[in-house]
């Protein structure tokens, strides 16, 4: 099962492909979104959170907004991908892509491969077995 | 049971806790946001709500914060807003002191005396006014945010204008009754015709439109709130010229 309690600061940088993403399968409210997002195992945002983005994205040209009508009581309303949005997704899918390769690289090396590494933690040893007699 | 009226934001939100949605329209119309456009922001946190089931206060944190979060573009209200609601309200209570006093004594001496006391207090009271007008922004917020300081300032504003028409009571002009009174009666006019048109027909908080079905009993298209809310604008521009009517019969009866 993924973890949904990724750390907010990570998800901030990736909410909006994120969200563009999930427009790309139609045009949808916010709270299904929120689900959509939930169920991909990114953990569900805040309506604090989601609803002031889905403003700069309409703002930004990257979503259309559009009222429809619930059955007796006030609608959703419905934000859809427009060409704009779609181009910034692709944009943003492969940067991010790169993005997290080049982290993963970098945190998956091996911490021992380095000489500076491996004498620090043999200082550490040392101290242990020190402090140990 | 009693339905809210139709201008209460809390009808578009019946989810919404009332505090929460009075205190998020509040800060939005400070900021200047259309009606239309708060009534949107408003049915979409409604539309969590109701989807989600939890509380705005849960769902959307402290309702100012995220009312300034949304970024919505500030439009002031139609024509430049409150420049000439203010103008409307200076012409308007210029005359509201003028007609009553040229009528006093039309049927005496036919000069209007006017002391020093009572041109400085114009003088002030125009001052405030404009200053109002100005300033209206920083002036809502101190109401809402700071009443008692609000209310103390309100208050040294009055006396500073009352008090110098109460100490110096000495004529210093001397006008003819029938022209202060035909002077007074344009400004009324003219001011009552400013006022009216910078308040245009209202802004009220609506429901978006396409966001209600066809066979829904509420207000569908805000059509009811804006009834309301121009039958609202008609009775602040009737309310000085009322006044003025009021107090010049007086005025009449007295002198008479």
């Amino acid at each position: 099962m993924p973890d949904a309690a990724w750390p907010s600061e990570w998800l901030r940088g990736v909410l909006e492909p994120c969200v563009l993403r999930v427009l790309v399968e139609g045009p949808t409210y916010g709270y299904a979104i929120a689900e959509r997002l939930d169920a991909a195992g990114l953990g569900r945002p805040k309506g604090g959170t989601l609803y002031p983005l889905l403003g700069r994205m309409e703002a930004a040209g990257h979503v259309t907004v559009e009222w429809r009508a619930g059955d007796g009581g006030p609608g959703r309303k419905y934000y859809a991908l427009t060409a704009q949005g779609r181009d910034a997704l692709a944009d943003a899918a492969s940067r991010w892509a790169a993005f997290t390769a080049t982290t993963g690289a970098h945190l998956g090396a091996d911490p021992g491969s380095t000489s500076s590494t491996s004498t620090s933690t043999s200082s550490v040893r040392t101290l242990t077995a020190v402090e140990d007699r | 049971m009693t339905r809210p009226s139709p201008a209460d934001p809390s009808a578009l939100a019946p989810h919404v806790d009332k505090g929460w949605a009075d205190a998020f329209v509040l800060e939005l119309r400070l900021l200047d946001v259309p009606g239309d456009r708060i009534g949107d922001a408003l049915a979409e946190v409604e539309a969590h709500c109701r989807d989600s089931g939890e509380p705005a206060a849960e769902a959307f944190d402290e309702p100012v914060a995220y009312a300034r979060s949304l970024d919505l573009p500030a439009v002031p209200a139609e024509g430049d807003g409150v420049g000439p609601v203010v103008l409307g309200s200076v012409l308007q209570v210029a005359a509201l002191f003028a007609v009553p006093t040229a009528v006093g004594v039309l049927g005496g001496t036919g000069a209007v005396e006017v002391a020093g006391g009572v041109l400085v207090t114009a003088v002030v009271t125009l001052v405030v006014i404009a200053l109002l007008g100005v300033a209206h922004g920083p002036f809502l917020r101190a109401v809402v945010h700071r009443p008692v300081v609000a209310w103390l300032v309100v208050v040294a504003a009055m006396v500073a204008a009352v008090l110098p028409a109460a100490l110096w009571r000495d004529p210093v002009l001397a006008l003819p009754a029938a022209g202060v009174l035909a002077v007074g009666l344009l400004l009324l006019i003219a001011g009552a015709v400013v006022q009216h048109r910078a308040l245009g027909e209202g802004d009220p908080v609506v429901a978006p439109a396409g966001s209600t079905a066809a066979s829904s009993p509420a207000d569908p298209d805000g059509a009811d709130a804006r009834r309301s809310a121009r039958r609202t604008t008609t009775a602040l521009s009737l309310l000085v010229p009322v006044a003025t009517v009021l107090l010049s019969a007086l005025a009449w009866v007295t002198a008479g």
